[in-house]
């Protein structure tokens, strides 16, 4: 037959134990994550601005230098430029070079 | 170092000046008691000193949004169980493990743990502790090893004081029971 067990009346003791000096070194570790957090932050903004402003500009300059290359089929030529052209059987890049 | 009401020292942290003195002086009144009913959850000291410091860093965050409707206490054993749990549905080998099992999972390894000190008695209360579903262990340790009113532990898990009555009962049967059969 079973013994009857009543856990009320044992010692009630929590049986773990820690290092030494454990409680005093886990204070200045607490410290010193959240400093770290704070830091973490901090790096994040020096890291994306710089990124934000260097993708602006980028995005700046290719959407503005795009309408200064023109095909050659789009410029317009006066009809003595043409006929010298046709004359002369200046090539496409010449003729680029010639207006330009 | 003075004491401070949890008024005065929420005033202290608001304020850049004096935050810092206010942040040490709530570490000091309450990392022993949430790193002990961490290691009751998570049974290993290296996780409960993770699982600890995860508590404080959270509470450092989120301390100027606290609006002092519980005691600085009740908030951080709040956070401490969450924190806990979060770390015990991390352990799981596979999504449908329960935290049940890891729980009961962590038992093997409490007899060659070197910061367990507990004799014979004590090793097999904490394994029969450990075959209890993870909200009812919670519950038996704030009221059985931490000696907390029902009210406290009532404001930490948001359950009802009769529900808490009930679970830790239960809890001391099953102990019991567990104890006289093995």
């Amino acid at each position: 037959m079973n013994k009857k067990i009543d856990i009320e009346k044992f010692e009630k003791r929590t049986p773990f134990s820690v290092p030494e000096n454990y409680f005093s070194e886990l204070k200045s570790e607490i410290q010193d994550s959240c400093k770290t957090e704070n830091k973490s932050y901090l790096s994040i903004f020096q890291y994306a601005i710089p990124f934000l402003g260097i993708s602006l500009i980028m995005f700046y300059f290719f959407t503005n230098t795009e309408s200064t290359f023109t095909s050659v089929s789009e410029i317009e030529l006066s009809q003595t430029d043409l006929i010298a052209y046709l004359e002369e059987d200046i090539s496409d890049d010449l003729l680029y070079e010639y207006i330009y | 170092m003075g004491n401070f009401t949890d008024r005065k020292l929420l005033e202290l942290f608001q304020n850049p000046e004096t935050r810092n003195l206010a942040f040490n002086h709530i570490v000091n009144q309450n990392q022993e008691r949430a790193y002990w009913h961490i290691r009751k959850i998570v049974l290993s000291h290296e996780d409960a000193n993770d699982v600890t410091q995860n508590t404080f860093i959270k509470v450092w965050k989120n301390l100027d949004r606290f609006k002092g409707e519980s005691k600085i206490f009740t908030w951080i054993y709040t956070i401490a169980t969450n924190e806990a749990l979060s770390f015990l549905k991390k352990k799981k080998r596979t999504y449908f493990e329960s935290l049940d099992a890891v729980s009961y999972r962590l038992s093997d390894n409490l007899s060659a743990d070197n910061y367990f000190d507990g004799d014979e008695i004590e090793l097999k209360l904490q394994k029969a502790i450990l075959t209890l579903p993870t909200q009812q262990r919670i519950t038996f340790n704030m009221k059985y090893f931490d000696k907390m009113k029902y009210d406290e532990i009532s404001e930490v898990l948001g359950t009802s004081v009769g529900a808490l009555k009930a679970n830790y009962h239960h809890a001391k049967k099953k102990i019991e029971q567990y104890l006289s059969e093995n």
